[in-house]
């Protein structure tokens, strides 16, 4: 079939232009996309592609030429079937370029890949060969420089790194998640303990706007720490929550009255108790007062009891640390307490005031709630839970009894302690809030 | 260039053009010790005593000339430059000076050995080394570093002499002769051609292949070629040279055309410029193991390493593109790696100069490479007709050709003519070892009036809106 080529519009306002050079010639076989000459206009040289494939029967204009838009430039003789016209118009892709590297002249037979040459004697510690030059693909990973030369250096083969820029383009971002994927596959996606960022380990989140609007607020510090430690914890540490209580009408009883005629900071609260009883507690069961080295496969327990206590500020949760509390009486402790926690609401608590707990108490019976699973607090193993005291029938084996009981649970991590351990812990902690003699029968 | 050979070295580099001597003092920058040898008095090599260096002072003498005469045509008129060919050559000479002894300066700087001779391989640790004084003398290397380069081929069965000259000859500027025949169309032919031609001398070019310039993009040569049209006598296309006889008063040549038919003429002089050949076969290479290919071109791996073990070849040896800068890049992975660094040579771009009037300059894929390969690229081409600089310049002669992958729009290859087009590739090239976008060119800023706008506007027709 014969097809006549007009020259097509080239840019916009463009009228005319001049024919600098003409590329085919009659008889010439010419693929779809071709160039068949070119076009000077008076804003730039364009090539003119030929529209379909087949065999240049006439040509009707030559170099020099000043060409209309629209002008008929050749006459092209196409392939006879119409199915055959469109195989061979390229629509369909083309075999694919040989594997002959490409992209700049530094491709000739000597760059070709030699066996590798031995490596020179006095250098027995040189790294194994690296022919790095040879191009695998027809195109050159597009990285610069100072890229290609840090996955170089990490031994990275930078054509395996997927670019995230424009055109493809590799970073060192790229590079290095390109390594650390590949040290996760290979490792079993273990990372370790001290570069967690619990921050960041999230998922991109979905579109909200789509469902309504909302505003954006910076995290506090203290929330970005919370958040961090927190995910931490929960994605690290094998945790179990046990649930008990304990009738304190009795020690309730004892507080209030105490309480009538002492001042603020004298006044005892049931956290105060708790923490005295707890650091008892853990005197005899020293296990859940340690910390978990599994690098070493160590067990480290402390000889000395610091207990934190969670207190609710209005920039978020801290937890600041009354050291050695098994050697302080109840009134020290609830004074000590007072103060800290006061200081921490207002923000005036000092860094090291808030280090060094081997145990934590988080009390939000002041606010509520039946029971709760406290989070461990790493690298502690073990939080105590309080929740509101409230009249219940307590069945004293004739009958039911109206009592005050306090309900109390304890997360632990299960790899150092295990759940008869920790009941057993627990029920301590609720027998000597019954019976407080418990805390001097051993010493 | 004067030391006495030293029983042994570290690392040896045979050869003190620019990649022999870059090699050599990036070697002794990373610690090793470094023994240089080259039959120079100083280093340069080709490069500088009669290569890119002289040839471009050449081009400079002819750029003041055709200058007076294009001033002429925008009013500025002043007498017909007369040259004086002796001060000409002086100051020539007074740059390589110049230049080479920095070089030399350099070398002592760094505490090289340099010893004025030749090396030959006795085995693969030891080096048999004649100096210039006749001395002989034997070297045990440890690492060596080969770097002897090239040399111009002469037609079978010609020798040079005061009329059939090779591009080493022509640079001597002995006089500057009424006619000349410039044997090939390559980069040099073309460069001494036009420094003859601007200088006075009628220069006839004569090619065996259908074009200039073989390797680049035949729309960037048809901007040349306009132009050398009219300053040489005349460009022989698919011409063959069958006979060349030197004679008493000219050098009678024989062509023969495409059909055939054959021709005589004479000229005063010939430059023979049909191509060089790398210096591999003095070497004493059947002595080591070391491979050359059916070029005679050192085979080497992606840190230059040669078949032998702690011995690397660089620059012309080591193959094509036969030009300095390459030498350079392929001198620091050398000496990086004989200290033990994991170097690699690995560009993405080697960009290629003519030093013409107007200057052909390209980089990375060519278009005619990307219509081989079957590629889908986009291009981009720019006359500088519309280009404030170039006018004000006198100029409307040049073109820019930015080539792209059509699928993500990366920079593939850059295309110049035209004035300057030589000092405007370097942007191409970062460009392209910086894996650039078309959108990233036409987003930098360029500066105004420059002929580099013509990069920016080129990089703007490649997107609709
Ligand atoms: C006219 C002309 C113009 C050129 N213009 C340009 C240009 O504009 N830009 C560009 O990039 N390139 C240009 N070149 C090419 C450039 O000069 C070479 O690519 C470059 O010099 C190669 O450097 P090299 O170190 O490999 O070797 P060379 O410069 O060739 O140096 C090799 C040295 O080794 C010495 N040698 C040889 N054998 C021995 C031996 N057995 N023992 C000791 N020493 C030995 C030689 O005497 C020589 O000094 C030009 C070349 C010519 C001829």
């Amino acid at each position: 079939m014969k097809q006549e080529i007009k020259l097509p519009e080239v840019s916009e306002g463009v009228r005319v232009g001049t024919v600098t050079s003409l590329l085919v010639a009659v008889g010439d076989q010419v693929k779809n996309d071709q160039t068949l000459l070119e076009l000077e206009t008076d804003k730039a040289v364009v090539a003119i592609p030929s529209p379909l494939a087949g065999t240049i029967s006439e040509i009707h204009i030559s170099e020099g030429d000043v060409v209309e838009i629209g002008a008929t430039l050749m006459w092209l003789e196409t392939a006879g079937e119409a199915a055959e016209t469109k195989a061979e118009t390229g629509m369909l892709p083309e075999t694919p370029p040989a594997e002959e590297p490409l992209g700049s002249p530094t491709e000739t037979e000597t760059t070709v890949p030699l066996p590798p040459p031995p490596l020179p004697p006095h250098h027995p510690t040189a790294a194994p060969v690296d022919l790095t030059g040879i191009r695998r693909d027809d195109r050159v990973a597009p990285a610069s420089p100072t890229v290609r030369r840090m996955a170089r250096e990490l031994g990275v083969d930078i054509y395996q790194v997927q670019g995230s820029g424009p055109g493809g383009r590799i970073s060192i971002e790229d590079v290095r998640a390109f390594v650390k994927t590949t040290m996760q596959r290979a490792t079993g996606g273990g990372i370790t303990p001290s570069e967690f960022p619990g921050l960041h380990a999230q998922r991109p989140l979905p579109d909200f706007s789509r469902f309504g609007t909302s505003t954006r607020e910076p995290l506090s510090r203290i929330r970005e720490l919370t958040a961090d430690s927190m995910s931490y914890a929960w994605s690290t540490i094998p945790m179990v929550t046990q649930y008990d209580k304990a009738v304190v009408g009795p020690v309730e009883e004892f507080r209030q009255a105490r309480n009538n005629g002492t001042g603020p900071n004298g006044k005892l609260t049931m956290t105060a108790i708790l923490i005295k009883i707890c650091a008892a507690a853990l005197r005899v069961f020293p296990n859940l007062n340690s910390a978990l080295d599994l690098a070493e496969r160590e067990l480290l327990l402390h000889d000395f009891i610091n207990i934190g206590v969670a207190v609710d500020t209005p920039d978020g949760l801290l937890v600041p640390v009354l050291r050695n509390v098994d050697r302080k009486g109840i009134e020290a402790i609830a004074g000590e307490l007072n103060d800290l926690a006061d200081r921490t609401r207002r923000r005036r608590i000092k860094p090291e005031e808030l280090e060094g707990g081997t145990f934590t108490i988080s009390n939000l019976g002041g606010i509520g709630g039946t029971a709760f699973t406290p989070i461990v607090y790493p690298p502690q193993v073990a939080i105590l839970g309080v929740s509101r005291s409230e009249m219940q029938p307590i069945w004293n084996g004739t009958g039911f009894e109206p009592q005050l009981v306090l309900p109390l649970s304890l997360s632990y991590d299960h790899r150092v302690i295990d759940g008869a351990a920790g009941a057993r812990f627990l029920r301590w902690i609720c027998e000597t809030l019954e019976q407080p003699l418990n805390l001097v029968m051993k010493n | 260039m004067n030391d006495p050979i030293p029983p042994q070295s570290q690392l040896v580099v045979i050869g003190a053009g620019p990649g022999g001597y870059s090699a050599a003092f990036r070697a002794a920058e990373l610690g090793l010790q470094v023994t240089l040898i080259d039959p120079g008095e100083r280093p340069g090599g080709v490069c500088l005593y009669r290569g890119c260096i002289p040839s471009k002072a050449l081009l400079h003498v002819a750029k003041l000339i055709s200058e007076t005469e294009e001033a002429e045509s925008i009013g500025v008129r002043s007498a017909k430059p007369t040259l004086e060919v002796q001060k000409i050559r002086a100051w020539k000479n007074g740059v390589i000076e110049t230049l080479t002894k920095g070089l030399g300066g350099k070398a002592d700087k760094l505490k090289l050995t340099t010893i004025c001779g030749t090396a030959r391989f006795k085995d693969n640790h030891t080096l048999q080394i004649s100096t210039a004084t006749g001395e002989e003398g034997q070297l045990v290397f440890k690492q060596a570093i080969i770097a002897t380069g090239s040399r111009p081929v002469l037609l079978p069965g010609i020798q040079t002499g005061k009329r059939i000259l090779d591009s080493t000859g022509a640079l001597e500027l002995a006089d500057i002769p009424k006619t000349m025949l410039v044997i090939g169309g390559g980069y040099i032919g073309l460069e001494l051609g036009s420094a003859y031609a601007a200088m006075g001398t009628r220069v006839s070019v004569v090619e065996m292949t259908a074009d200039l310039l073989p390797g680049c993009d035949r729309d960037l040569v048809s901007v040349l070629k306009r132009r050398l049209d009219k300053n040489f006598n005349e460009i022989l296309l698919n011409t063959r040279v069958m006979e060349l006889k030197e004679q008493k008063n000219g050098v009678a040549v024989t062509f023969e055309d495409k059909k055939g038919k054959q021709s005589r003429r004479r000229f005063d002089k010939v430059l023979m410029a049909i191509g060089r050949r790398p210096n591999s076969e003095e070497l004493g290479l059947d002595n080591t193991s070391i491979r050359i290919n059916e070029k005679g071109f050192i085979v080497v791996d992606g840190r230059q390493r040669t078949t032998e073990a702690g011995i690397f070849a660089i620059g012309d040896i080591a193959g094509e593109p036969m030009l300095a800068h390459k030498a350079y890049g392929e001198a620091h992975v050398a000496a990086a790696a004989a200290a033990g660094q994991n170097s690699i040579f690995d560009p993405r771009a080697i960009p290629a100069v003519v030093f013409t009037d107007p200057e052909v300059a390209w980089c990375g894929l060519t278009e005619t490479a990307a219509r081989e390969k079957n590629l889908k690229v986009k291009t981009a081409k720019l006359s500088w007709r519309g280009n404030g600089r170039a006018l004000t310049l006198g100029r409307h002669d040049g073109m820019t050709k930015l080539i792209v992958d059509a699928e993500n729009d990366r920079l593939l290859g850059v295309g110049l003519v035209g004035p300057g087009a030589g000092e405007l590739i370097a942007e191409a090239v970062l460009a392209l070892e910086m894996a650039a976008t078309g959108e990233d060119l036409r987003t930098v800023i360029h500066p105004h009036p420059t002929l580099s706008e013509t990069i920016f506007d080129a990089a703007q027709m490649l997107f609709r809106g």
